[in-house]
């Protein structure tokens, strides 16, 4: 069943067309990764399935809850990981013990309790993206979009959000927007090409099921088919 | 550290040191006008219960003021933030209020509320601190907006929660460091409310040694008023603007 289907979605800012006709499909448990140059409109097309932003033309039909885990985190910087985290549960009025203890459930899953009592300045980047993921998860969210959440980590908080992101493949939707091929060679099981002006998905590659090595050798393959384009 | 704090106690040693030397360079200068600081500070230990008492009476009547004007302040600017009506009605009586001088305000109140009462000091300091407050906190609101309005849709939070848990601890560091200025003047002007129109308070022995030519008691009652703006200062505000920006260092 597809938790995601975009047909014929088209918007614009202003006079300005940014995307035209996008036809997307994601399944459910389905990581599926969007990568294209800059300005090709793929942070708009993580806003439109979240619902920020509506589109001109076209459909969106999303089946479950929908978190956008933006580039920059959005923590709350006088809170706790753990404050941040639960936030969203405290305003909903949940029991603060219950919802600490699901925080501490979901950190424990993704492999960063210990640094639940942190403040986000004292968290390394990889941590705090896991921070901003766990408030999405705790939010009930079935389908995460993430916004480019590799960059600006070192190499031992990409390993680790990796990882992270491993155990979560198949439990929820993922929509993943990235520049780090490594990352989505490892993780995606379908990667989406969004190009042109405005941009459009002209192509989607297959990736479960197959190793590491061709993963890479395919999206490899892909992205210099690109660069020659442009 | 310990280093900068040595050398600020230092910057405070230095300027009151020089002002008690121009003091006494006063004093020799126009004897029969400035009392000598030593002689001063002779008559002041002989007032030290009324010292503490009058001090309490105007720390209470200024603190009393602010806590009304922050009051107000943190409403007002919660309402302009939910309501654009509101903000508009906000905006010009901040604008109408910081145009009133502190001198009208003060014969207003006592034209108000009497003679002999504090509810003219406290009112003088609260119209005094309201507008200093005002501003800041809506500057801090904007702030806020810009920075953290992004956290308040994705945490699907109402405009009222978005108020009380991003907006406002948001705003904390403009809050706290307008409310050292708003104490000051608060603290400044209140006095003059006193010296008016009251029957206690620094302001009131001011103007009472003032009257009957007795000017080491002013001298005295002009140091303390000094010592308390800092003590306020260094052991009130500092400590919690520390505790506001804990979360920045």
């Amino acid at each position: 069943m597809a938790r995601v289907e975009l047909r014929g979605v088209s918007i614009s800012y202003g006079r300005l067309e940014v995307l035209r006709e996008v036809d997307l499909r994601v399944e459910e448990g389905e990581l599926y990764s969007i990568i294209g140059p800059n300005g090709s409109g793929k942070s708009t097309l993580l806003k439109v399935i979240a619902g920020i932003l509506k589109p001109e033309r076209g459909t969106v039909r999303v089946e479950g809850v929908t978190s956008l885990v933006p580039q920059n985190d959005q923590l709350l910087p006088w809170m706790t990981l753990l404050d941040n985290i639960i936030l969203p549960l405290k305003l909903r009025g949940y029991p603060e013990e219950e919802a600490r203890g699901k925080a501490v459930e979901i950190a424990e899953q993704l492999g960063f309790k210990e640094h639940l009592s942190k403040y986000p300045k004292h968290a390394s980047g990889g941590t705090r993206r896991k921070a901003a993921i766990s408030r999405a998860l705790i939010m009930g969210a079935e389908i995460l979009l993430l916004d480019e959440p590799f960059t600006g980590l070192d190499i031992t908080s990409s390993t680790s959000l990796s990882t992270a992101l491993s155990k979560l493949k198949g439990r929820v939707t993922i929509i993943m927007v990235s520049h780090q091929p490594y990352e989505i060679a490892e993780l995606s099981d379908r990667v989406g090409v969004l190009w042109g002006k405005p941009a459009t998905l002209i192509e989607e590659t297959r990736l479960n099921g197959l190793d590491i090595g061709d993963r890479i050798r395919i999206l490899r393959g892909v992205i210099s088919k690109f660069q020659s384009l442009s | 550290m310990q280093r900068l704090g040595v050398a600020t106690a230092a910057g405070y040693v230095v300027v009151i040191g020089s002002f008690i030397l121009l003091w006494h360079v006063t004093s020799v200068v126009w004897p029969s006008i400035m009392p000598n600081p030593l002689a001063s500070f002779h008559f002041a230990y002989t007032l030290k219960e009324e010292l503490l008492g009058d001090s309490l009476i105007t720390l209470s009547n200024t603190l009393a003021g602010f806590l009304i004007a922050l009051t107000l302040a943190i409403a007002s600017a919660g309402l302009a933030r939910l309501n654009r009506y509101a903000r508009m009605v906000v905006e010009a009586l901040n604008t109408i209020i910081q145009s009133v001088s502190a001198l009208v305000w003060a014969l207003f109140f006592l034209l108000v509320f009497g003679f002999a009462s504090k509810a003219p000091a406290i009112s003088v300091a609260a119209a005094t601190a309201y507008p200093i407050l005002l501003s800041s906190i809506l500057k801090g609101f904007e702030y806020a907006e810009n920075e953290y309005g992004e956290v308040a849709k994705l945490v699907r939070a109402s405009r009222l929660q978005s108020l009380r848990y991003i907006l406002l601890p948001a705003s904390t560091p403009f809050i706290v460091a307008a409310s050292r200025s708003a104490i000051g003047s608060a603290l400044r002007i209140s006095v003059v409310a006193e010296a008016f129109g009251a029957s206690g308070g620094i302001g009131y022995r001011l103007w009472l040694f003032y009257e009957v030519h007795e000017y080491r008691g002013f001298m005295s009652w002009a140091f303390t008023l000094l010592l308390l703006m800092l003590l306020i200062d260094k052991l009130l505000l500092e400590p919690v603007e520390r505790w506001a920006r804990k979360w920045q260092e």
